[in-house]
């Protein structure tokens, strides 16, 4: 009984990691339709500067925010200067960005090597918690209500806030939104930065759940794209429902089927897409 | 305000180029094939061009720049003269895929001249470039880091390797958990792919032959990101857990096992605890008795000088380039003259040194034997470390059977699942 538990918990808290892993790709390619393959390098930013001062020394909250402002600066810089002539034109973007990830993970392998490096585990969170004969990690309990608490905050702010109703209007038809004095270029450009920022967040605490290698930006780009397209795009609710179904499949796929955990994963996105082209929550898309 | 968009462009050109040049600029990683040895240094008896092979940009990049610094390092102790002969050293980049690696072994034999090919992490690429050096080049290969068993199965061949065959490693770990530990019931817990089978497959049997039980078999994909579901099913009756898991996979098994507080012992292979990832594993990996035919601590005037000449402290890796420069000067030091790849495909046979590691020595399938160490993770000096616990001299890939009865086995790919039955 209590093994169940603890799988499903589990199944849970991996979740939520892939959710955090995902965040700001919702918002970067989800919301604003941006074809983002460099969401992995900022991810990668984020985690090794934030392992690089913590591990000199530097207060851990400290390293975490500095990591998410050099990402988020990062991501801006690429939105102003390139992304942003490329706005609706996907290959283009494909390319480009993947190239940005390519640069950022060779500075990566040149500056630190190849070799895993962690990030330290959150002060205080170290360790498991014991309820009666229950014996559970808290870092991955706590990275549950992070996630919840996330999705919330970011979704009333979409909904809710008058900079929520821009960002939106701005999305939805650019002219319009020009027409009527919303400054469209900055917004998106803050959005961006928003995006990359959450990036770097999902590598420091990502990063000390799994470890960083100039790879793993791609590893991450994969599952965080799976949950974007079954959530369905610019959906926030949808990314987190998406992320813990696919922590618990992978979960349980590893349990019941242990050597066909990639295919267990795999197999149920597809057959989910199959049925729902545009994910749990996406708008059906006209073209 | 109206902005100059020519102005704008040509200084977003003049970024992206600046970004290209420092990413190229740290480490080269394009690696080109030139020669770039000691081009000052003269031998008295001529000169010999080695083929450095190994990636420079992948998963196995770091491994790579370890074997090229070991090696690089000997030649530079040796004022990049071996045995009388000049070394001139060409680089090329294995890559992640057979085709580009069989592209650049080529490179470097037939532009580079290289009489020897030093090498190879990836043993699928090894599969590829092997036939290749031994049919059509006729170059002799000195394997370096891939562990594939079946890359060393041909007697009086062109491959030689030092570093271990998968099962090799591992062989004596399982007498010595079984005997020396009183440790009865294991479960095994590994990655899914050749080098994990053959690997857990070398404990198992050894393990099993020494009159214990295998009684749970887990494997886990490659890059597993969550080892939580997996650590949670170890059955906890068992006595203790053999894991093999090197790189990031080690660091988060280690993690998610300590955090989800399974209390078993663990015995490894010594690649999931070894200098690369260790201090990053940190606490996770204290008490993880592995074996592996290398460790830092090793007490010899060979490591010394190894340790003296890497800035970053030995690995493994560093070790296997190490040993493979001194390979090649006891190769050359029974050539007289005219170093040709025949000749040294001969010498290489005959070569007997003290290494780092311990005496070394090839068998007739050119696959290396040497001392294998029982370590386990101590802190020592705030440092984590793999301290000594006892040594098996003289390991062959057959462990202790006989070569025939050995290759009469099925493969370890076959015999996975069936430990525990």
């Amino acid at each position: 009984m209590l093994t169940w538990l603890t799988h499903s918990v589990n199944g849970l808290a991996y979740g939520s990691l892939l959710f955090l892993v995902a965040s700001g790709l919702t918002i970067t390619f989800g919301l604003m339709r941006t074809v983002n393959l460099a969401h992995g390098a900022f991810y990668l930013i984020g985690g090794y500067l934030a392992y690089d001062l913590a591990t000199d020394g530097t207060d851990y909250w400290l390293a975490l925010l500095a990591g998410v402002v050099a990402a988020a600066i990062g991501g801006m810089i690429v939105e102003r200067a390139f992304l942003h002539r490329l706005a609706g034109r996907e290959l283009p973007q494909i390319v480009l960005t993947l190239g940005v990830a390519y640069i950022i993970g060779d500075q990566i392998l040149a500056n630190y090597g190849g070799d895993p490096v962690a990030p330290p585990t959150p002060p205080g969170l170290e360790g498991p918690v014991t309820i009666g004969d229950w014996i559970f990690p808290k870092f991955r309990l706590v990275m549950i209500g992070v996630a919840i608490g996330l999705a919330l905050v970011v979704g009333a702010l979409l909904k809710y806030t008058p900079t929520g109703a821009k960002v939106r209007a701005a999305v939805d038809d650019e002219e319009i939104a020009r027409a009527v004095g919303i400054r469209v270029p900055l917004v998106f450009l803050l959005v961006f930065g928003c995006g990359t920022g959450l990036a770097a967040f999902a590598g420091v605490w990502g990063g000390a759940f799994t470890s960083l290698a100039p790879e793993s930006g791609f590893e991450v780009l994969l599952l965080a794209l799976i949950v974007v397209v079954v959530g369905g795009l610019g959906s926030i609710g949808g990314a987190l429902t998406a992320a813990f179904i696919v922590g618990l499949v992978d979960q349980y796929g590893k349990v019941w089927f242990p050597e066909w955990a990639l295919f267990t994963l795999y197999a149920s996105v597809a057959a989910l897409l199959a049925v729902r082209p545009s994910g749990l929550f996406g708008k059906a898309v006209f073209r | 305000m109206q902005f100059d968009m020519a102005k704008v462009r040509a200084a977003a050109a003049a970024g992206a180029v600046l970004l290209l040049v420092a990413a190229c600029g740290g480490k080269d990683p394009s690696a080109k094939g030139a020669p770039d040895g000691d081009s000052k240094a003269t031998g008295s008896k001529g000169s010999v061009t080695v083929g450095l092979l190994n990636p420079a940009t992948g998963p196995f990049a770091a491994l790579g720049t370890d074997v090229n610094a070991g090696f690089e390092a000997y030649l530079k102790s040796k004022g990049g003269v071996l045995s009388g002969y000049a070394i001139k050293v060409a680089k090329a980049d294995e890559g992640t895929d057979a085709a580009q690696g069989t592209t650049k072994a080529r490179q470097l034999v037939e532009q580079d001249k290289a009489q020897i090919v030093i090498g190879l992490v990836n043993s699928a690429i090894a599969y590829a470039v092997a036939p290749y050096m031994e049919d059509t080049a006729k170059v002799p290969l000195l394997i370096t880091v891939a562990g594939a068993d079946g890359l060393t199965r041909k007697q009086n061949g062109n491959t030689f390797r030092l570093s271990y065959t998968s099962s090799q490693d591992s062989m004596p770990l399982g007498p010595y958990t079984c005997k020396d530990m009183g440790k009865q019931k294991a479960v095994v817990l590994g990655l899914d792919y050749s080098f994990g089978w053959e690997a857990a497959g070398g404990f198992a049997r050894t393990y099993e032959d020494a009159g214990c039980q295998v009684v749970q078999e887990i494997y886990a994909p490659l890059g597993t990101q969550d080892w939580g579901p997996y650590v949670n099913q170890v059955k906890k009756d068992a006595d203790v857990v053999y894991v093999v898991a090197p790189g990031q996979d080690g660091v988060r098994l280690l993690k998610a096992y300590r955090d989800f507080g399974v209390k078993l012992p663990i015995v490894a292979h010594g690649a999931t605890v070894d200098e690369t990832i260790l201090a990053t594993e940190g606490s996770s990996a204290d008490g993880v008795i592995s074996s592996l035919h290398y460790t830092p601590q090793i007490d010899s005037p060979q490591n010394k000088a190894l340790l003296d000449a890497a800035d970053k402290g030995g690995n493994q890796y560093l070790e296997d380039g190490w040993a493979a420069g001194m390979t090649l000067e006891a190769a050359l030091a029974t050539i007289d003259s005219d170093p040709t790849p025949d000749k040294i495909r001969a010498a290489l046979a005959g070569v007997k040194i003290e290494a780092p590691r311990g005496p070394l020595s090839f068998d007739a399938y050119g696959q290396a034997v040497y001392p294998v160490y029982i370590r386990k993770v101590e802190e020592k000096d705030g440092k984590r470390v793999n301290s000594i616990l006892t040594s098996v001299p003289n390991v062959s890939q057959f462990g202790t059977y006989d070569p025939a009865t050995y290759l009469g086995f099925p493969g370890y790919e076959k015999l996975k699942g069936s430990w525990s039955k």
